[in-house]
């Protein structure tokens, strides 16, 4: 007992060592941002894209007065409320850029709003986020609208019977029912619609079932590249004779790797990947090409900041002042309308020799 | 401003006494290795959050969800009556599962993996509980009329008979006693108090989904009852602050943000390792399990 009660006394003169009292050092000026993120866990590497994304988004705003403060939300409703309510009451951030997946956000989004401190999310895209208050805004568009986008893709190229592979989970079974909506309603038939688990690599039993609905394309809806690289491969393999298209979660290097010679002529919608400007900006500072959602969180920290120059230095003033923001971001041109969303725009991309180019 | 943070971090404790003393009944006290409680704290939350929805008062869909999950605790003691120890582990294991999968797919109902924003705040004779305070006050009244009702469960001859059941069930059977009942409203008790505080859980949070009831929960009940000490009324409630401060504590740290979620987690790991490797029964523990 005594050992525990020394180790546990080293380990609190640890914490108390380590933390810094923010009263000591803190300017009147300065404005802190929380950055709310999965730095944990599968979906860690968002966090650190965005992260970056955010950096350099805070560089090119010219401001230096903002000080970020960094939680984990690790992707997770209750993690997200004791990270938002830390960032709050413990650090005092007036605006904080996240969170980065639906569920959190949505969990974080009622604590913010009783403290009056607005959310900037950069890659939420359940269509929920929309009616979640007042103070939750997002850069990125809701899959209400990649799901429409998507629909029209498919049926512009002449396409009009549609087969789904979607994964069971929140963006999959939102995006899904969007795309399904549109494509009837353009007057194309979707033939089958078949979910799979978030990292399934064995689709064959819904790849079978597409093919005896007699698709003559094939959209498939995934985050995960695994699970993307087998779907394109088990199409080929069972003998599917259909155009492929994709989500944004099939737009990497290591699906056009991976999948080899069957991933030729996927189409692809996605989110912007950054401007130009951005993408050099990003490789200057890190070395390395831009991450998901990257160019998304430097223009949810350049929003705050566009609010922060119109003169608003508490939560509720910058919250007034983003509804009033126009600018044109490194995603596009971002202006939040009542609902704190933004319309957005997205990028075709196909594959040819096994690489993306983009379409015109 | 800190004492925000502080009664968010006293709710979630509050609840999670509730949700693993409730364990603590069947794994500790009856020595059912039973690794699907979280499905049970995850049935009160879903029957709460719905009933909720449906504009069902929050006293009615509080005590619904603790009376569901214990008749899913009796189906699921009577569905592995013939299974001991590892298998039963296993098979219990498998139930959290299927809860989850059936979450994911019932989609008319749960809204499968969307899960179900904006859940109200309960209101209590027409009071709306709302702020971190009133929340930390109304969760902490329940929790102590929990552990009433709980150490009276214990302290009781069924509680001796729980006991008995754990440390040699043959030898009670001898005696005439019926051990699968024993077991049954052992599990059901365990299972209502899970269901209670998962109905906590989701009014706090506002938000639920299939995962927020899933394997790194169930590791975690399992990780305070060990940390505590298995059978240790006040072991649990000691753990469970343990477990549930540290990881927040070491929110305090200043680490880079590059290595933040990794570091944090090696550190409490570590922490753990060293409390078992100094006390192997847990905390406050007397009895280990086979």
């Amino acid at each position: 007992m005594k050992k525990i009660i020394v180790i546990l006394s080293v380990f609190l003169l640890m914490v108390l060592g380590c933390a810094t009292p923010d009263t000591t050092t803190q300017e009147t000026t300065t404005i802190k941002v929380g950055v709310l993120g999965p730095f944990s866990g599968d979906a860690a590497s968002y966090g650190e894209s965005i992260k970056n994304g955010i950096e350099v988004g805070l560089e090119a705003s010219g401001l230096d007065n903002i000080e970020l403060v960094i939680e984990d939300s690790k992707c997770d409703g209750k993690e997200a409320v004791s990270a938002v309510n830390k960032l709050i009451s413990l650090d005092g951030v007036q605006a904080i850029v996240g969170g980065v997946c639906s569920g959190g956000t949505l969990a974080a989004a009622p604590i913010a709003e009783q403290n009056q401190v607005p959310m900037v999310s950069p890659s939420s895209t359940s269509p929920d986020i929309t009616d979640a208050g007042d103070y939750l805004f997002r850069v990125v568009p809701s899959d209400a609208f990649q799901g429409a986008f998507g629909a029209k893709l498919v049926y512009d190229k002449g396409y009009r019977k549609l087969g789904v592979l979607y994964s069971n989970e929140d963006y999959g079974v939102g995006f899904n029912k969007v795309l399904s909506e549109n494509f009837a309603e353009l007057g194309g038939e979707v033939v089958a619609s078949e979910a799979h688990e978030r990292t399934s690599v064995d689709l064959r039993a819904q790849i079978t079932k597409v093919k005896e609905a007699g698709a003559d394309a094939v959209y498939i809806i995934s985050n995960s590249a695994d699970s993307a690289v087998a779907a394109m491969k088990q199409i080929k393999e069972l003998g599917l004779e259909v155009a492929l298209f994709g989500s944004e979660g099939l737009k990497g290097d290591v699906i056009t790797d991976n999948a080899g010679d069957t991933a030729e002529g996927l189409f692809v919608t996605s989110v912007s990947g950054g401007t130009q400007a951005f993408i050099d900006a990003h490789n200057a500072k890190f070395e390395s090409n831009p991450g998901p959602f990257a160019a998304q969180g430097a223009d949810a920290i350049q929003a705050i900041a566009w609010a922060i120059k119109l003169g608003a230095s508490t939560g509720a003033e910058i919250k007034d002042n983003l509804y009033k923001v126009e600018f044109e971001g490194d995603s596009g041109s971002i202006k939040f309308d009542e609902n704190g969303d933004v319309f957005g725009s997205y990028e075709v991309f196909v594959v040819k020799d096994g690489a993306f180019v983009a379409e015109e | 401003m800190i004492e925000n943070y502080l009664m968010h971090l006293m709710i979630l404790i509050g609840i999670y006494i509730i949700l693993v003393q409730g364990y603590n009944i069947a794994l500790g006290y009856a020595g059912l290795l039973n690794l699907g409680h979280i499905a049970f704290f995850g049935i009160g939350a879903y029957t709460s959050a719905i009933l909720s929805k449906m504009g069902v008062p929050f006293f009615i869909g509080f005590i619904l969800g603790g009376i569901i999950a214990a008749i899913f605790g009796y189906f699921l003691v009577y569905s592995t009556r013939k299974l001991k120890g590892d298998y039963l582990a296993l098979a219990t294991l498998g139930f959290s599962f299927v809860f989850t999968s059936i979450m994911l797919n019932w989609k008319s109902l749960t809204r499968g993996p969307l899960g179900i924003p904006g859940i109200m705040k309960p209101s209590v004779f027409g009071v709306i509980i709302k702020s971190n305070f009133e929340y930390m006050i109304f969760v902490w009244i329940i929790l102590l009329v929990c552990l009433y009702i709980m150490w009276r469960i214990i302290k009781s001859p069924f509680g001796r008979l729980m006991e008995a059941v754990r440390d040699d069930e043959t030898g009670l059977k001898v005696l005439g006693k019926n051990t699968f009942a024993i077991k049954y409203k052992a599990m059901m008790i365990s299972a209502f108090f899970g269901g209670l505080a998962g109905s906590l859980f989701a009014h706090y949070l506002s938000y639920i989904d299939p995962n927020t009831f899933y394997l790194m929960e169930i590791i975690l009940v399992l990780t305070i009852v060990i940390i505590g000490g298995v059978a240790s009324f006040k072991g649990t409630i000691i753990a469970t602050f343990i477990i549930i401060l540290i990881p927040e504590f070491l929110r305090l740290l200043s680490i880079p943000s590059s290595i933040l979620g990794p570091s944090r987690q090696i550190l409490y790991s570590l922490i753990l390792l060293i409390i078992l490797i100094y006390k192997p029964r847990g905390i406050f523990g007397r009895v280990d399990l086979t």
